[in-house]
C-alpha cells in the first residue's frame, strides 16, 4: 500500500468514525444536543430534508451569510456538509455556560442523506439567508409495458 | 388572585383590566406567535400581571435582566393583555391550558381573545411579505376582521393550539381571532412575525412599528434556533398536516 493510499483509507475510516459518532449522539441526545461546537466556533444551523419522488431537498437557515461565495457544499456518499461564513460573528455574552466568551463565525452541518444521490445533477440556490440545495437520486429507471 | 385547573395554576400578581382583549402567542410553526408577542411586550413597554405554572411544564425557570421569571407569562398595557410562552407547550397538555386560559379571560371579562400564529407556506422561500389570513369564532369576529379588511379563512381545518384555543371560545361563545401568517414551518420566522404584527394593531388600535424586528431579523434567528428544535415535536404532535386538507364539501 503505497503512502497516498494509505491515508486516503485513513481519511475515510476517520469519516465513517465521525459520522457513527454523529449518529450515536443524535440517538442519545437528541433535542438536548448543543447546536455548536466551540473547538471550532461554528454553530449548527436548522436545516430540513425533504424527499421528493426523483430528488432529496435539503434547506437551511443561514442568518448571517450574505455571499453565496461564503457557502461552501460538498456532498461525498451519502453526506452533504454544509459550510458557511457569517459576515460578522455572534456572541452570546448574556448566557452563563459553554457560550460565554465564545464568538462563533461559522456554521457547520453535515447531513446524512436518506438515498444514494446524484452529486453532478445537484443545483442550490441562496435567498435571504436560506439555502436550498437540490440534489436528484440516483435511480434505475425501468419502463413496464401494461399487457 | 388566581385561577386553578386540574394541571394549570394562573397566578395573577397585578390585578387585569377588564374589557380588554387577550393576545396569545405561543411557541409553534415558524415561532411566528412566540416572536411577535414576546416583541410586542417589549415594544410596548408592558408589565408583566401574572403567569401560569405547572408541574408538568419542562422543569425550567427563565432569567431575564437578573430575575427568575415563569416561562408562561402574562403582560399588560392599556387594556391590552399578552400572553407568552418561552417553552413549547406539551400536546397533551394544550387542551387543558386553553379551557383554563379561556375560562380565565371569560372571568376577568377580557372581550375577545387573539392568538398569533404562522401558517407553514413550502414556497415561503419566495415570498417577500407574508400575507395574513384572519380566523374569525364568532359571526362578530367575522364581521371586524372583514371591516378591518383582513382576509377570512372560508374553507379548511385549523390544526394545534390555538384550533384548541378557538375551539374553547366556540364551545363557551367567546370572541376569539386567530391571525396566521404565511411562514416557514420549521425555521424562525420574524418576516411573519411582523406580518401579524402589522394585522394586530389594526384589531388592537395601537400602532406597532415592526422595523426593529425586521432590523434584527436575524439575530432572531440565530438565538432562536434551540427553541425551534424543541418546538418542532410539539407541532408534528399537532397534526399540522391538516392544515392542508380539504374539509368535507357537503358539510
Amino acid at each position: 500500500m503505497s503512502e497516498d493510499e494509505f491515508f486516503r483509507v485513513f481519511e475515510r475510516v476517520r469519516r465513517e468514525v465521525d459520522r457513527m459518532f454523529r449518529e450515536l449522539e443524535e440517538l442519545v441526545w437528541g433535542e438536548e444536543r448543543p447546536m455548536f461546537d466551540v473547538t471550532r466556533r461554528c454553530l449548527e444551523p436548522l436545516a430540513h430534508v425533504r424527499e421528493e419522488e426523483d430528488r432529496v431537498v435539503v434547506t437551511v437557515d443561514l442568518p448571517y451569510v450574505r455571499r453565496k461565495e461564503d457557502i461552501d457544499i460538498r456532498i461525498s456518499g451519502r453526506d452533504l456538509v454544509i459550510e458557511a461564513k457569517m459576515r460578522r460573528s455572534v456572541q452570546y455574552s448574556t448566557l452563563a455556560g459553554v457560550y460565554r466568551d465564545v464568538s462563533f463565525d461559522t456554521y457547520r452541518k453535515v447531513i446524512r442523506l436518506p438515498e444514494d444521490v446524484e452529486p453532478s445533477g445537484a443545483t442550490a440556490r441562496f435567498k435571504r439567508g436560506m439555502l436550498e440545495i437540490t440534489i436528484p437520486k440516483r435511480v434505475r429507471r425501468f419502463r413496464v409495458r401494461v399487457e | 388572585m388566581g385561577e386553578v385547573s386540574d394541571a394549570f395554576s394562573i397566578v395573577e400578581v397585578k390585578e387585569v383590566s377588564s374589557g380588554g382583549t387577550l393576545v396569545a402567542g405561543l411557541p409553534d410553526v415558524g415561532l411566528v406567535g412566540a416572536i411577535s408577542a414576546s416583541y410586542l411586550v417589549k415594544r410596548l413597554e408592558m408589565q408583566e400581571v401574572g403567569y401560569i405554572d405547572s408541574d408538568k411544564l419542562p422543569p425550567v425557570l427563565v432569567f431575564h435582566d437578573e430575575r427568575p421569571t415563569m416561562p408562561i407569562r402574562m403582560y399588560e398595557r392599556d387594556g391590552v393583555v399578552v400572553l407568552i410562552s418561552e417553552v413549547p407547550i406539551p400536546a397533551a397538555l394544550m387542551p387543558e391550558l386553553a379551557k383554563t386560559v379561556v375560562g380565565w379571560a371569560e372571568r376577568r371579562g377580557l372581550g375577545r381573545l387573539v392568538v398569533l400564529g404562522g401558517i407553514p407556506v413550502p414556497n415561503r422561500i419566495d415570498i417577500e411579505k407574508p400575507g395574513v389570513i384572519g380566523v374569525g369564532v364568532l359571526d362578530s369576529d367575522r364581521e371586524l376582521l372583514k371591516k378591518l379588511g383582513i382576509e377570512v379563512l372560508k374553507e379548511g381545518f385549523l390544526a394545534g393550539s390555538y384550533a384548541l384555543i378557538a375551539k374553547e371560545c366556540l364551545r363557551r361563545g367567546v370572541p376569539c381571532v386567530a391571525l396566521l401568517a404565511q411562514s416557514y414551518l420549521q425555521y424562525p420566522d420574524p418576516g411573519a412575525a411582523a406580518a401579524v404584527l402589522e394585522t394586530l394593531s389594526k384589531i388592537i388600535d395601537i400602532e406597532i412599528d415592526v422595523k426593529p424586528l425586521l432590523d434584527q431579523e436575524e439575530e432572531v434567528r440565530v438565538k432562536l434556533r434551540e427553541l425551534m428544535r424543541r418546538t418542532l415535536p410539539v407541532v408534528r404532535q399537532a397534526q399540522k398536516g391538516y392544515e392542508y386538507t380539504t374539509p368535507l364539501m357537503y358539510a
